[in-house]
């Protein structure tokens, strides 16, 4: 659909207005048949100009194909497509605008307007360019409205067609690197409590999860609802899992007026926290649980799998710091989800003492919640020791 | 890069060009022979090899020197000169700019530069090989600026690429996230290769195909733009003044030399058929006269004392009765003389161009000449001759008015002896002894005499300088010793000879003949057609041809003979190519004199306009008509349409095409509509989206008092009108102790909400503040009275909690 059209004349066609003028004014004045012959030569070029800048853009259609997801500081193309669905005509020096808006989650305000220049359309044919960039932060962002504009030919006007297609993208925590030592730790077995392992599988019969299809797996085991919903095919699992589960808390906390190393605190957190999603989805076998005390409080919590990879990028993505406490909230509410034996894992942006029994109260003062205390693995991001478990990329 | 090269020699093209037509201007081609070393020099040294170029100061310093040298030859206070150092400062500025690197805004400035030296230019020239060189250099203005923009859309490219697809560098400081402070980067790409000589061509296409339309839109513009006056009224013609070499009104024999080898232009001459209008050609050549003379004195002829006043040519109340009429139309160049040419005799209607006006016509010497207001300018008149008849000049026609005596006398004065012999003795003895051959009869004496000098072989044409008896008058040596001549000779001897027989004769000057345009259908009568013959005056009724005894003006004026006694002289027929281009070339300094140059007020309402307006008229006036129209239909389609039958099975082509057209007409008229439609909607719909953007503006402290109360649970039904809301809200607030002293707030909104969305009134400076206090003062009393209820919720839930400990 597209929303408006506008011509205006540039820097360049006003200059060569004023010539005119001054060219006009003389032969008008003088009586100069020469110079209102120049004057009409000028005048000639403008008025063809805006004729052409018009019929340049005329049933010219551009669309952006944008890639599924992408992680920040990743090399991000974006496709241009610019069809002339002209018999005839063809365009000249289309310049197509694109406008990236970082919306609130993304941390950012910069309006970035990459630009891709179809120098020549031919009629009657498709033409597809490409821009490319990295986007630094993780976040959601606004793709659009495409602009589409030409000056050609002389560049005296300049005729642009804002076109109404937006898009959005959201860009995944940039990940890092989990050193050998957070793998050591996370692979030995924690005293004192025993490893809680599922048994279930295929030979048993027995469903256990959702999981994407690969190749090789039977088409009985392809759960159609969930493929229907979500456009890929997905089938069930039955695969005997034997994984310790991980359920990982992320604090994303940072004061009211946050100086530099706060945001970096938080920025390392959340890297961290989707390194070992993102590390623990691709082994599979085991069940994860998500939990975001930020802004907003987030949970999810399933068995391994690209599908619960993506919604745990997705949810980590559009994770805000917040100057609210909420981490006891969350860390109750995410205990009260997971299985016992489950090793949790909080990431912080701020020193956490899990003792204090004022700020988890409604953790300390439930029985249920509280043997949980001991076992829960902190990382503080604030610190330089998180450089042992983590290196961010 | 392609394309700037490209530019670079395009750029370096139109400074040439330009600088050659103002050279032209300014007569001086000194300049366009340096603007070409410069082209040819900066592209290869600055552009290509970058060898030499001149950095700011270096700039600077040499623009300075070109302002100082343009400076001085504003000596001059004439305004032409200092127009011309203004155009040499334009000039010396483009030299300086050409051996700079090239910016985007060095090749505007050149643009711009080159662009207004021509618009200097177009004041200095006349001619019309700059109007070719005009076209020419809009040709190559389009394609530089084409290319100029290309090459600014390509550099716009380049330089809004950011890092693109490179890896992210660390951020600024020692930040322990990397990507932070790391501004986000993308780069565009370019699509189509420049480079390729296919797409280059394809541009010029596309330029060429833009000139031609440029060139067409030029041409309406240029005859669209009304005109204030006429044209070039300030501008001294270059070369001084006008000067017409091949004519004067007094005539030295032996002056005239090779002077009549010039091609200057006199006048362009159409001919038409007064009664059906079509165009008139002549079988033989059209004499066009100027000026009579009859007073001969040792070979200078002059004409009878001066013109006198002035009067404005009178119309002719009545023309002769059975003779043929020819409308001249004559577009006279200006000349140093007022005096007019046409065919005569001429006479003046009443429904001419209103630049009849500027016709005199003096009776004494019976010219026809230009006012004194149309001095200058090329005058296009209109007049009535009888001179031609059956597509051929009239050797004989009616006297418009009878000669008095003393000018009959006049025009039988030969020249005395002084004190010796008959200066023309030898003259007079052979005239008579040539007409003592042939029976009485004046006509035929002055025949014989005619045919004597012309066809006898005893005399021969020369434009040659002969050596003359000074002892002898000249036409006396002619006559008797040395037989050969140019026209005025063979007049004069006829004129003499005449007279010496008793026939009172008078030497006509004049141009004969002129070159038949096809194109134009017009004569173009240069310089070197200028032509001198004898008029004889027959005054005896029987000494005229049959069909003029009858005319009561011939026999109370008596008629004048029209003798030609120079024989007709053998030219080189020009080959078909040189005869094709003359033509072209006549046709197209017709059109650039006439059409182009000479195009004022005056000529563009009796050319354009009123011709425009009046087939406009014409044409409604037929389609109202219920006849008129089945003319048209018969014209166009060869017969009358209501013998159609479609069932004939015959295809008529006229029919086809007048279907075709008006379906074309149908589908233009739509097109025009549907797009007459769709501006004005736009311009509807952007008023109105201005008109909502502004009430938005206005009525936006509503917004915020109804953002207020939802954000404390209160949201207007849909079925509330904004006062009831506002109203119901007050009384709300009225319940609590909290909140009362805000109870009138919401009707006091509502009520200035009302004024300015249905009111059209706008509040005032203090209005606007009052409302907008008056809104926070709202939302001020409602957190508050929230935050107290908050703080006793969790005070009473604490006690709760105590006791069950």
């Amino acid at each position: 659909m597209r929303l408006l059209q506008r011509v205006a004349i540039s820097r360049e066609g006003w200059c060569y207005l004023v010539v005119m003028a001054f060219i006009l004014a003389g032969a008008l004045l003088r009586q100069i048949n020469l110079l209102v012959i120049l004057f009409g030569m000028l005048a000639g070029p403008m008025l063809a100009s805006w004729r052409l800048v018009k019929a340049t853009l005329r049933r010219l259609d551009v669309k952006r194909n944008l890639p599924d997801s992408i992680s920040a500081g990743d090399l991000l193309i974006v496709e241009i497509v610019a069809a002339n669905r002209r018999r005839r005509l063809p365009s000249w020096v289309v310049v197509v605008q694109d406008f990236i808006r970082p919306q609130a989650s993304a941390g950012s305000s910069q309006l970035i307007q990459p630009r891709v220049l179809f120098t020549f359309l031919p009629a009657g044919r498709t033409t597809s360019m490409t821009y490319r960039g990295r986007l630094t932060q993780r976040g959601l962002y606004q793709f659009g409205p495409l602009r589409m504009s030409t000056r050609f030919p002389l560049g005296l006007l300049w005729h642009s067609v804002n076109l109404g297609q937006k898009d959005e993208l959201i860009v995944f925590p940039r990940l890092g690197r989990l050193t050998p030592l957070f793998n050591r730790l996370q692979n030995s077995a924690e005293p004192g409590v025993g490893q809680a392992t599922r048994q279930q599988g295929f030979l048993e019969g027995e469903f256990y999860a959702l999981r994407d299809w690969r190749s090789g797996d039977s088409r009985r085991w392809v759960h159609w609802r969930t493929t229907a919903r979500r456009q890929t095919a997905v089938v069930r699992q039955f695969e005997q899992q034997r994984n310790q589960d991980v359920a990982v808390v992320l604090d994303a906390w940072q004061p009211d007026k946050p100086r530099e190393e706060h945001a970096d605190a938080v920025e390392l957190a959340v890297s961290f926290a989707a390194s070992i999603v993102a590390d623990l989805c691709r082994r599979g076998g085991r069940w994860l649980c998500l939990a975001i005390a930020g802004r907003e409080h987030w949970l999810e919590n399933g068995p391994t799998s690209t599908a619960l990879l993506h919604e745990s990028m997705r949810g980590l993505a559009l994770a805000q710091a917040t100057s609210a406490d909420r981490l006891g909230d969350v860390l109750a509410a995410t205990i009260d989800r997971i299985r016992p034996g489950t090793r949790v894992l909080l990431i912080s942006s701020r020193g956490v003492d899990l003792s204090d029994s004022g700020r988890f109260e409604t953790v300390w003062a439930d029985e249920r919640r509280r043997p949980w205390l001991s076992r829960i693995r902190v990382f503080d991001a604030s610190q330089d020791e998180l450089a042992e478990f983590f290196v961010p990329a | 890069m392609h394309v700037e090269r490209l530019l670079q020699v395009s750029m370096a093209a139109l400074v040439t060009l330009g600088t050659l037509l103002l050279g032209m201007g300014e007569r001086n081609m000194l300049l366009p022979l340096l603007a070409f070393i410069v082209a040819v020099s900066s592209v290869y040294l600055t552009d290509v090899k970058g060898w030499l170029q001149l950095n700011t100061t270096l700039a600077n310093v040499a623009a300075i020197a070109a302002l100082w040298m343009s400076v001085r030859e504003l000596d001059a206070l004439h305004s032409e000169r200092q127009l011309v150092s203004m155009a040499n400062l334009l000039i010396y500025l483009q030299f300086v700019l050409m051996y700079r690197r090239k910016t985007v805004r060095g090749y505007w400035m050149l643009a711009i530069l080159s662009l207004l030296q021509v618009a200097v230019a177009a004041a200095l020239n006349l001619s019309i090989v700059f109007g070719f060189l005009l076209v020419l250099y809009m040709f190559m203005g389009l394609l530089t600026l084409a290319l100029f923009f290309l090459y600014r859309e390509l550099a716009d490219q380049e330089a809004s690429a950011g890092p693109g697809g490179d890896e992210p560098t660390r951020g600024q400081g020692d930040r322990r996230w990397p990507l932070a402070a790391v501004p986000a980067g993308f780069s565009g790409r370019t699509s189509g290769d420049t480079q390729q000589p296919g797409l280059v061509w394809a541009l010029f296409r596309q330029v060429a195909r833009l000139s031609v339309v440029s060139l067409l839109l030029a041409v309406v513009v240029f005859f669209v733009l009304p005109r204030l006056g006429n044209t070039d009224r300030w501008r001294t013609r270059p070369g001084g003044t006008y000067r017409v070499i091949g004519f004067s009104e007094s005539v030295t024999l032996g002056e005239l030399g090779e002077a009549y080898e010039n091609p200057g232009e006199v006048m362009q001459v159409e001919l038409f058929d007064h009664l059906t209008g079509e165009p008139y050609r002549l079988g033989d050549q059209p004499l066009f006269r100027g000026a009579l003379l009859q007073t001969y004195d040792r070979g200078r002829w002059s004409r009878r004392g001066g013109h006198g006043e002035k009067p404005r040519m009178p119309i002719a109340e009545e023309l002769p009765p059975n003779e043929d009429l020819v409308r001249q139309v004559i577009r006279a160049a200006p000349l140093d003389d007022d005096t007019l040419f046409c065919v005569a005799p001429s006479f003046l209607v009443s429904a001419g161009y209103e630049s009849n006006k500027y016709l005199c016509y003096s009776e004494r010497t019976e010219q026809i000449l230009r006012h004194d207001e149309a001095e200058r300018i090329l005058l296009k008149f209109e007049l009535v001759t009888i001179g031609l008849r059956d597509h051929f000049t009239s050797n004989i026609s009616v006297a418009t008015r009878k000669p008095r005596q003393d000018e009959i006398n006049q025009m039988l004065d030969l020249p005395k002896p002084e004190g010796g012999p008959d200066p023309m003795v030898g003259l007079k003895a052979v005239a008579v002894q040539r007409v003592s051959q042939i029976p009485a009869g004046r006509e035929r004496w002055a025949q014989s005499l005619t045919a004597y000098l012309r066809d006898s072989g005893s005399f021969s044409y020369s434009l040659t300088p002969v050596t003359r008896e000074k002892t002898l008058d000249p036409v006396e040596d002619f006559v008797t010793r040395n037989r050969i001549g140019h026209c005025e000779y063979f007049a004069s001897a006829l004129t003499l000879m005449l007279r010496s027989v008793g026939i009172p004769a008078r030497m006509a000057v004049g141009f004969k003949g002129g070159e038949w345009n096809n194109i134009g259908r017009f004569y173009q009568v240069r310089q070197l057609h200028a032509h001198t013959w004898v008029e004889a005056y027959l005054e005896d009724i029987n000494d005229l041809p049959l069909r003029l005894r009858g005319s009561p003006m011939a026999r109370n004026n008596g008629a004048w003979l029209t003798l030609d006694p120079t024989p007709a002289t053998v030219d080189e027929e020009p080959g078909f190519g040189e005869y094709a281009f003359n033509q072209l070339a006549d046709f197209s300094q017709y059109i650039w004199s006439n059409y182009i140059m000479g195009m004022d007020a005056q000529r563009q309402q009796e050319d354009i306009y009123q011709p425009v307006v009046q087939s406009v008229e014409a044409t409604l006036e037929r389609l109202a008509d219920a006849e008129s129209r089945r003319e048209m239909m018969r014209g166009l389609l060869g017969s009358d349409p209501r013998g159609w039958t479609w069932t004939d099975g015959w295809f008529h082509w006229r029919a086809m095409i007048l279907v075709t057209s008006g379906l074309l007409l149908l589908v233009f008229s739509w097109r025009a509509a549907r797009w007459t439609a769709r501006a004005v909607m736009g311009i509807v719909r952007r008023r109105r989206l201005h008109a909502a953007r502004r009430m938005a503006s206005r009525i936006q402290f509503y917004c915020r008092f109804e953002e207020v109360l939802a954000r404390h649970g209160w949201s207007r039904a849909s079925n509330q009108t904004q006062y009831e809301f506002a109203v119901s809200a007050g009384g709300q607030l009225a319940e609590s102790p909290r909140t009362q002293q805000a109870a009138g707030l919401p009707r006091r909104i509502a009520e200035a909400f009302y004024r300015v969305r249905f009111g059209q009134a706008s509040l005032d400076n203090a209005e606007a503040a009052a409302v907008e206090q008056a809104v926070s003062d709202l939302a001020g009393a409602l957190d508050t009275a929230t935050n107290h209820e908050e703080s006793l919720s969790r005070r009473g839930k604490g006690r709760k909690d105590g006791r069950k400990q």
